[in-house]
Parts: C-alpha cells; sequence; structure tokens
C-alpha cells in the first residue's frame, strides 16, 4: 500500500507538470541521470531533446531521484565521458545539514526531519554564501546565480557564469578554500592586528577576509581563531570541484521525501515543509511511528509531537509521502 | 610597441624579444661565440658555478644569451638543473624589479600572459585571470584570502604582486624547458655546444652532488613525503582510505623500485583487503598486466585538488611532486639534516 501512496505521489507529479519547469539552460546538452531508492542502480548518460520528452520519460518509469549534469556537452549521451566533448560546467556550492557543523550531530537532522531553528541555520549560511562571498567578494552577478531547495536537507547554489563556465578545477578549488578559510595564513592576520595607528586601520578594512576577520573580532571579544570559525562555511568541495557532476534536476521529486527541488527566490521566508510539498488535495489514512526527537515540527498541516506516535491520522498525501519514505509512519489502508 | 633597450637587457623575455634572435638555435650556436659565452657563463653564474658575471651591453646580445641559456639547460637533460635555473633567474628577475618603478611591472607581466592594471598604488587584475594563473599554490601570500578581494576584482601590493611575477616567471620558464628537454636531438647540436653543456652538467652534478636514484636505495619510511606517510599510516589503523590516496601510496611505492608483493602489505591492514584483486590492481598499475602502460606518481597540484595532500608546511610548501620530496630528503639526510622528512610531522599520530 505504502509503496502504491508513493507511486501514485510521483505519477500524478510527473502527469499534471508543465514540462516547462523543467528546464535549465543549454537542456540538450545536459547528461541525465536516474537513481531507484534503493540506490542499486543508476542509469546514465541519457540525454533529451526538449523538456516534453523529459516529461514523458518521468512519467513512464519507477520512482526515481532525477539528476543532470552540471556540464553541458557536445554528445551528453555518449557513454565514453572522454567523448562527450566537454564544453564548460556550472559552479554548484551545495549546502546540506550535515555540513553545518552546529547540526550534523543532532539526532533529528541525522534522520533528515529538521527543524525551524535548523532550517534558519542552514539559510543563514546560505545566505551569507551568495551575499557575502559570491556577489561581496567574488563578484558575480545576482542573475547568474541560483538557489535550489534540495528536497530534503538543503540547498544548491549555483552559478551560471558564461566567462567561469571552463574554469579549472585548481581554480575551483582556489574558490573553495577561500570559503571555507583552508588557505588562510592566520600569522598574517595576527601581524596586520600587531600594526598600529593609520596602518592597522588599513590592514583591517582590506576587504576580503581581513576585514570580515576584524568585523567578526569587534571591540576584541572574539579571538581570531573564533572570528574565522564563524565566518568560514564548510562547503562540499567535491560538488564544486567535479567538472562532470550529477546534481538533482530542478522541480523533480526527491525520492527520500516526495518533495520538490525548487527554486528558492526568497530565501528568508521560504519554508521547505510548506512550500516545496506537492500542492495536492487528495488525503490518506497513515500510521504514525515514533516521533519524540521531532515534536513540535510542522510538515504541511501536520504539527508532529509525541502524543500523536501510534496514532491513525488522515493527512495530504505529499505529508504522508514524506513520513512514510523517512519511515515515520506506515500505510493504515 | 616594442620594449626598449634597457628593458630589453634586463628583462629579456619581453613581448617581441623572441624577435630579435630569430633562427638562433643550438645547430648554429657557434656561429654566434660571443652569445655562446654569455649564454655559458649566465647559466655557470646563475647555479653557483662561477663568480664570474658578464652582464651583455647590447640589447641583442642579452636576449640571444637568455635565449640560448634556456636551450642549453635544457639540452642536459637534468630536470634538477631546470628547476635551479629557473629558480635562479626568477630570484633574479624579482630582484631586478625592485630596482624599477611599478610601471614597468605591466609589461613583465603581460609577456608572461598575466593581464593587470595598476593604479599607482597596486596591481589588480579580474578574479577570472587570477584564478586561471598556475603554479601560485605554493605561495601563501599569493593565495586569494591574504589578499584584497572585492567585487570580482583582486588586488595586489606592489611586493606581493613582484612575487607574483617571479612565481608565475618560474613556472614558465620550467615549462618552457621541459618542453625544450623533451623535443631536444642531441645529434643536431653543435659539437662545440655540447661540450660546453656536458662541462656544466658535470660541474653542477659535482656540486650539488650525484642525483639520488631513489630505486637503487632500500625505502626509507621516516623520509617518505608526509601525505604517503599518512595514507600508509590510516591504511595500519584498519582504515579505509579514498581511492586516490590508494592510487598515490601504490605508484609511489612501485616508482622507488618495491616489489608488488612488498607494496601488497602496505594494503593488507585495509578493512575490504582482498589478496587476489589489490594485487591485480597492483599489477596493473606497475605496468605488468594488459596496456603495459606504468601509472606515475600524481603531481602534488593533483592531490592537493583530489584532497589526498595532507601537508603544506616546511619542504611541502615548495614541492611539485612527491617523489622529489623523498629525493630532497634523501640528499638531506646524506648531508646530516636531522629534520630531513619531518614535515608536518606532528599531524601523523
Amino acid at each position: 500500500m505504502q509503496e502504491e501512496i508513493v507511486r501514485a505521489h510521483f505519477h500524478d507529479y510527473y502527469s499534471g507538470i508543465n514540462a516547462e519547469r523543467l528546464y535549465v539552460p543549454d537542456f540538450p546538452k545536459r547528461e541525465f541521470g536516474f537513481l531507484r531508492p534503493d540506490k542499486r542502480e543508476m542509469v546514465r548518460h541519457l540525454s533529451f531533446h526538449d523538456v516534453s520528452s523529459l516529461r514523458s520519460y518521468l512519467v513512464s518509469i519507477p520512482v526515481s531521484h532525477v539528476y543532470s549534469s552540471t556540464a553541458i556537452y557536445r554528445d551528453p549521451s555518449n557513454k565514453d565521458m572522454n567523448a562527450k566533448g566537454w564544453e564548460g560546467s556550472d559552479m554548484v556550492f551545495e549546502f546540506d545539514a550535515d555540513h553545518v557543523k552546529q547540526l550534523k550531530d543532532k539526532a533529528n537532522v541525522k534522520s533528515g526531519v529538521l527543524d525551524s531553528s535548523d532550517w534558519s541555520l542552514i539559510k543563514e549560511h546560505t545566505r551569507r554564501l551568495v551575499n557575502d562571498f559570491l556577489v561581496g567578494d567574488f563578484g558575480f552577478n545576482q542573475k547568474d546565480i541560483s538557489i535550489n531547495f534540495s528536497g530534503n536537507r538543503g540547498f544548491h547554489v549555483r552559478v551560471s557564469s558564461k566567462p567561469y563556465l571552463q574554469l579549472s578545477q585548481e581554480g575551483r578549488r582556489r574558490l573553495a578554500s577561500y570559503i571555507n578559510g583552508a588557505d588562510l595564513d592566520v600569522d598574517l592576520i595576527y601581524s596586520k592586528l600587531k600594526q598600529r595607528g593609520r596602518a592597522k586601520i588599513i590592514a583591517l578594512s582590506q576587504p576580503g577576509w581581513m576585514s570580515k576577520v576584524a568585523k567578526a573580532m569587534g571591540d576584541g571579544q572574539t579571538s581570531v581563531e573564533e572570528a574565522i570559525d564563524s565566518i568560514a562555511l564548510d562547503i562540499d568541495e567535491n560538488v564544486l570541484l567535479d567538472l562532470h557532476r550529477l546534481i538533482r534536476h530542478v522541480n523533480t521529486l526527491h525520492a527520500s521525501t516526495g518533495m520538490m527541488v525548487v527554486p528558492v527566490r526568497d530565501l528568508e521566508n521560504f519554508v521547505p515543509y510548506e512550500d516545496a510539498l506537492v500542492p495536492c488535495d487528495e488525503e490518506v489514512r497513515i500510521r504514525l511511528g515514533d516521533l519524540r526527537p521531532y515534536s513540535g515540527i510542522s510538515i504541511g498541516n501536520l504539527t508532529l509531537s509525541e502524543g500523536l506516535g501510534g496514532k491513525e491520522v488522515r493527512v495530504k498525501r505529499s505529508v504522508a509521502v514524506f513520513l512514510l519514505l523517512k519511515g515515520l509512519a506506515q500505510s493504515s489502508d | 610597441m616594442p620594449a626598449g633597450s634597457e628593458a630589453l637587457k634586463k628583462y629579456p623575455f619581453l613581448r617581441g624579444a623572441e624577435e630579435l634572435v630569430e633562427g638562433l638555435s643550438l645547430t648554429n650556436l657557434s656561429d654566434f661565440p660571443r652569445v655562446l659565452e654569455l649564454a655559458e657563463k649566465k647559466v655557470r653564474y646563475m647555479l653557483g658555478l662561477s663568480r664570474e658575471r658578464d652582464d651583455p651591453t647590447d640589447k641583442r646580445d642579452a636576449v640571444a644569451a637568455f635565449s640560448a641559456s634556456l636551450a642549453m639547460a635544457s639540452a642536459t637533460g637534468s630536470r634538477r638543473l631546470i628547476r635551479s635555473y629557473a629558480s635562479a633567474l626568477s630570484r633574479e628577475l624579482e630582484k631586478e624589479l625592485s630596482t624599477d618603478a611599478p610601471d614597468i611591472y605591466k609589461e613583465v607581466a603581460a609577456s608572461l600572459g598575466v593581464p593587470v592594471e595598476f593604479d599607482g598604488k597596486e596591481f589588480r587584475m579580474s578574479l577570472l585571470d587570477y584564478l586561471s594563473l598556475k603554479g601560485i599554490d605554493n605561495e601563501p601570500d599569493l593565495l586569494l584570502p591574504q589578499l584584497k578581494v572585492e567585487r570580482g576584482v583582486v588586488y595586489f601590493q606592489v611586493n606581493v604582486f613582484r612575487r607574483l611575477i617571479s612565481t608565475v616567471f618560474r613556472r614558465t620558464l620550467v615549462e618552457k624547458m621541459e618542453s625544450q628537454m623533451r623535443e631536444l636531438s642531441a645529434a643536431t647540436i653543435d659539437p662545440k655546444v655540447k661540450d660546453a653543456i656536458a662541462s656544466i652538467s658535470a660541474e653542477f652534478s659535482k656540486r650539488r652532488g650525484e642525483e639520488v636514484d631513489v630505486s637503487s636505495l632500500s625505502p626509507i619510511e621516516s623520509l617518505f613525503p608526509p601525505c604517503v606517510k599518512f595514507w600508509t599510516s590510516e591504511m595500519n589503523k584498519g582504515i579505509n582510505i579514498p581511492h586516490q590516496a590508494r592510487f598515490l601510496v601504490a605508484t609511489f611505492l612501485l616508482s622507488i623500485d618495491m616489489s608488488v608483493d612488498d607494496v601488497l602489505k602496505y594494503f593488507s591492514h585495509t578493512p575490504d583487503y582482498d589478496e587476489r584483486i589489490a594485487r591485480y590492481q597492483i599489477e596493473d598499475l606497475a605496468g605488468q598486466r594488459g596496456s603495459g602502460k606504468k601509472y606515475s606518481v600524481p603531481r602534488c597540484e593533483t592531490l592537493r585538488t583530489s584532497g589526498v595532500c595532507t601537508c603544506r608546511q616546511g619542504l611541502c610548501q615548495h614541492m611539485t611532486h612527491p617523489l622529489l620530496y623523498y629525493k630532497i630528503s634523501i640528499q638531506k639526510r646524506l648531508n646530516g639534516d636531522p629534520n630531513a622528512g619531518r614535515d608536518c610531522a606532528g599531524s601523523l599520530s
């Protein structure tokens, strides 16, 4: 029964979607990959001429994770990577809850159900990545930056800037090391802090890491190391460096949550467990499991609580799919 | 616009310089005895083999001698000599620049393919151009977090930019000389020039000690580069290490002439160890199977990119290849240096 609910959820979503929502720039030049939820079999090296053929394919296949390449290729469906004809890759900065050090050990985060304070922190990190690093320091144009909710525990920030498409892995590594502070010379910061008068003011106002550290240190209550810790962002370097990476395709469904991988235009007011749930009127009956670690977290219009554990409830199908796939409920029909 | 005479004498690689020496090669160098003399003296002086410095007074001689000296260094066939010569020339360039006004830097940078602007106080270049620079990652001062970065523009103070130019210069020279070394055919070199090259090569080896042939020594684990030490110690603890790290360890051990059986011992503690599979893979890397291709040890740049590099301090700051670290550490140990091979030792517990 559970499988039927999930299958219907995916089938109805792809049958009803406006195919244009599946568009990404250079669509025919992207490689696509599909992974079943048991992660046993990856079908990749596929490409589609247009969004309608992708939509038809999605309607026809079993429930799957759907990925497309950050790269564009002359021949994206060629199985030989060397013969695909790489023409460039977007830069993707992946931000997941398990990359935020304050969150990675939390029990609810490990099982992939986040509370509102967890989301606030991830959104804050994503906002800093975009405003402070990508726009403020690197000078990327806002129109080249898109943020997608990953459909599960985080966000993908994508930079599609033509001049940067062919940037080498080495160049991308320099960007990653800048953001995560790996190449920072702490001794140099100390030496600048030791300067006096005008020289010190000039040194500390140097745009980039130096002024960020000086600002975070405030009136000196915060140490240099603490300041660095509060600024550095732990992005997944492998994602950025991998020129052939496949990432979740926009407006498809995450096969471990049933939620949409949606573009986020207003990050501050984005509520994942409302805005990324597939809108639907259909309701299904489920029996809830142990909800103790998740008390107070709302999924759609259902607020989880310890007291609901073991009870049967009628909820919107998208809420039911989320809870079923997360193992927090069973179908009761 | 062609560079002026004075500039070309100091910086004989500026744009337009090569036009002055078209047709000059190691085949006909002895037809230009003054150039041959200048080139030989330059190589000897820069490598510390002689104290005699002979600076050309004519821009054409300066350019020709510089170009010929690179060809002569390449013709020695010694990567160590090439690197030493490139390092010495880059140090000299940094020194020359420090005596000049920063306005000339732009021209020097342009000849190295580094586009830059100068506003009278600091240099600036686009972030994309900065990210495309090669060979600067071993210089902490030149790394992005240490620099002024704002809205896609990277700024350099004059002294830092000088370092940038000399670093790029060194890398450019090494690449040029290594490429010349691969293309040179000994048969086409003029006998007189060949004698000069042989003499430089012999004196350099004598001065610096014979190049260590690491494959002729028993493996000295304490002198392995920090990355190899780190990953072998992780394997010893029974930890599964990434594929790229396994590749590094296996190719490194094979390249210092360890047998497949000895290399296998290093892998025998990994949790997923299967001798049959591991032997097959190592024999493949050693070129004993399939295509017969022997795989090379990855360069430091590749190790950094793939996250396998574990040390950026001490000697590692200046390294381009793990085998180079091993060779230098052996040389240091032979010279009695007690700290040989101890870079990043604290992080290996």
